[in-house]
């Protein structure tokens, strides 16, 4: 039994260009781990990759392959939902009537969908929106959070000398409009502005300080009391403020992030969820459905 | 209060729709103007007319060309102007000789251009295989008669949308009395008793069939001899690759009872619409011998009270209600493989025996007929109105004009703000 992984990136070479693939290379170690053979399918290797018949395909970020090259194929399908594929816009789904009602590009999708095996999705408000534009097609599904590493996002027990920190959120889809009125809305507060550099002008309180290497990130939450994200768009899960909080970071956000959806109720309970108990809760799904075949 | 219009448009009828006397140009005004009065954001490309800096003509910005025909090179700039511009996502409009484009198909290949084309199909059946493919490169085609539109169709286009015809100024183009304007009729060749024929053409070789028209003339001339023919040809009479129309009416016989129109006054553009309905409403029948596109003077004789002499292939069979078809004599390929055809010169000549033997009163039922189906405002506008309203509406339900802004219920949650430590 082989699992082929199908992803637009390749996180096996570049597990940390985004959270997409460091939420794949994780599962992906935890599968080696259980024995299983996987090969990654991206959009660069696919013509010299031959898949047999009984070989069972993980989908993950597939926007560039499109769904039409799996429909009809004879072989199992684990789809695994990271942003809304079926968006034009896949990063900032705007929950708009036209999209619940009459997405134009829905139906091709929803053929997909309807004939994975599971739909695994990171939270359950990334379950929610999609439950409101396909119903039963998205059936059976499982909810698996992103794995974050407890152990690398952890209060070091250092002071924390400074107020808000934000990463990425400079971003339109990201709230940077929320971030720009919070702003303006405490102008005593200041806010460490990590990531891509906004479009716009920001607000005198707000300190960019531009892209941090990942394995700094620990360290710099530590630094701060409170994470800032407002996100304007729903967001499967948020890897991003996970890490904060594990980090011993005070949220201010709201309930547009996956994350907060889970409904966690302190960082133990996070670390339980998270983590490498992310990645066995994700094989232990894919496994009650392949199993009962 | 005009509507809210999603997407700016570039009008591109290549000749000047405001400096301009052509067909294309007058399908350039009357659009650009009936579009812009129902809230579109619009310009007028116009390389033929403009050259070197942006002039305004009606409120209408008519964007230069420094390059002869379609101007090609300067579309994906003027559509980005027309963006800053106006802030909304251009769509090109564009009325062309289908063949004769090359770069705007690539520019949309490319996915850097969405445009409408509007084509004259002026060709028999098959449509050779290098115009299907670029006319497939177009976000929608609009022929501009149910010949057309069945024949992309029928060979296997799929954006070809319903036809929408050229317009007549039903309001200007109308019957007039001749004896009101005796200088007009002098100047025309024609007197009170002569049996009055125009032709209304631009001069290109075998795509007009000046020749088989001349013919047909000479042969109801000379079985009807005492028939006093007059004609006026209303086109340029020397052209580059076109005939010459004094030596030709010449060598066929008739150059005793032609006249033609005066080259530099077409040059200074001093015959416009008005000029036209004169013309056409002083004449006893307008002769339309070649396999047209559409050809606007046929429709706009009609609104005139003239009857019209046309081929029985293409739009004109659709478009002549007063007049007479007359039978190709056979067809042709030009160099750029479109099958073409010419008017048989008996056909005309037994259509002209008909048209003098009939009462002018024959050939009224054209007014009602042009005046119902096309008239810009009544007709020809409100269709493009509501084609483009179907086409922003299209757009905007794949979220291409712009990304969309979330819904009012994700607003009002990012906005309720928590804190959990």
């Amino acid at each position: 039994m082989r699992f082929i992984w199908l992803q637009d990136l390749n996180f096996v070479e570049n597990p940390y260009s985004g959270g997409a693939q460091a939420t794949d290379f994780s599962h992906y170690q935890e599968g080696i781990k259980k024995g299983y053979e996987q090969v990654l399918i991206t959009p660069q290797n696919w013509r010299n990759m031959p898949i047999q018949e009984e070989d069972i395909l993980i989908l993950s970020n597939i926007k560039n392959f499109g769904p039409e090259r799996f429909v009809d194929k004879p072989n199992p399908i684990i789809m695994f939902h990271h942003d809304y594929l079926f968006c034009r816009y896949r990063l900032f789904y705007p929950q708009l009537e036209k999209c619940i009602k009459s997405c134009a590009y829905k139906e091709p999708w929803e053929k997909l969908f309807k004939k994975a095996k599971l739909n695994i999705f990171l939270s359950p408000l990334h379950y929610k929106m999609h439950k409101e534009v396909f119903g039963d097609s998205i059936e059976p599904h499982a909810l698996v959070p992103s794995p974050v590493d407890p152990d690398k996002f952890c209060g070091m027990k250092k002071e924390r000398k400074k107020d808000v920190i934000t990463v990425n959120t400079a971003l339109p889809f990201k709230g940077r409009d929320n971030l720009i009125a919070w702003a303006h809305d405490n102008p005593d507060r200041k806010i460490t502005v990590v990531g891509a550099r906004s479009d716009v002008p920001l607000p005198s309180n707000c300190e960019y300080i531009g892209v941090v290497p990942y394995a700094k990130m620990p360290e710099l939450y530590n630094e701060h009391r409170f994470y800032l994200e407002l996100a304007g768009t729903p967001q499967p899960f948020n890897r991003t403020i996970c890490e904060s909080y594990l980090s011993g970071c005070s949220l201010i956000t709201n309930d547009l992030l996956g994350f907060v959806s889970w409904g966690w109720k302190s960082r133990d309970e996070v670390r339980k969820k998270v983590g490498k108990n992310a990645s066995k809760w994700f094989w232990k799904a894919i496994e009650k459905v392949i199993k009962c075949e | 209060m005009a509507a809210d219009r999603k997407c700016s448009l570039l009008i591109h009828p290549k000749d000047s729709p405001f400096t301009v006397h052509s067909g294309y140009s007058v399908w350039g005004k009357y659009i650009s103007i009936g579009l812009k009065d129902a809230g579109w954001p619009l310009a007028v490309y116009a390389p033929v007319g403009v050259k070197y800096n942006v002039l305004t003509f009606d409120d209408i910005d008519c964007y230069p060309g420094t390059e002869e025909s379609f101007g090609e090179n300067l579309v994906d700039m003027h559509l980005d102007r027309l963006k800053r511009e106006t802030g909304k996502e251009p769509l090109l409009l564009q009325i062309a000789d289908c063949w004769a484009l090359t770069r705007t198909y690539d520019l949309a290949r490319q996915g850097k251009i969405r445009f409408i084309i509007t084509p004259p199909v002026d060709w028999i059946s098959p449509t050779p295989q290098y115009i299907l493919k670029k006319l497939s490169c177009a976000m929608v085609v609009v022929p501009w008669c149910r010949y057309g539109q069945d024949m992309l169709r029928r060979e296997g286009l799929k954006n070809v949308r319903d036809f929408i015809p050229l317009g007549v100024n039903t309001d200007l183009f109308q019957p007039l009395d001749r004896s009101k304007f005796p200088e007009t009729m002098k100047s025309l060749g024609f007197e009170e008793d002569t049996f009055n024929l125009v032709i209304i053409s631009a001069n290109q070789f075998l795509r007009k069939p000046f020749a088989e028209i001349f013919w047909g003339i000479k042969m109801f001339m000379d079985a009807n001899p005492n028939v006093k023919v007059r004609l006026y040809v209303h086109a340029p009479t020397v052209v580059k690759g076109g005939y010459n129309l004094s030596d030709l009416a010449k060598h066929i016989g008739i150059d005793k009872i032609t006249k033609t129109s005066d080259d530099y006054a077409h040059i200074c553009g001093d015959y416009d619409e008005k000029t036209v309905v004169k013309i056409l409403a002083m004449a006893d029948c307008l002769l339309m011998g070649g396999l047209e596109g559409f050809g606007m003077p046929t429709i706009e004789a009609q609104a005139c009270g003239t009857p019209v002499i046309g081929l029985n292939v293409g739009s004109t069979a659709e478009l002549v209600k007063s007049g007479i078809l007359v039978p190709p004599k056979g067809t042709f390929y030009i160099p750029n493989l479109l099958t073409k055809a010419l008017p048989h010169e008996k056909g005309i000549a037994d259509a002209l025996q008909v048209i003098h033997d009939s009462p002018r009163s024959k050939w009224k039922s054209g007014i009602k007929f042009v005046r119902e189906n096309f008239d810009w405002k009544r007709c020809v506008i409100p269709k493009w109105i509501k084609l483009l309203e179907d086409i922003e509406g299209e757009l905007d339900g794949r979220c291409e004009l712009e990304i969309p802004k979330p819904s009012e219920t994700l607003v009002e949650q990012s906005k309720d703000i928590k804190v959990i430590s």
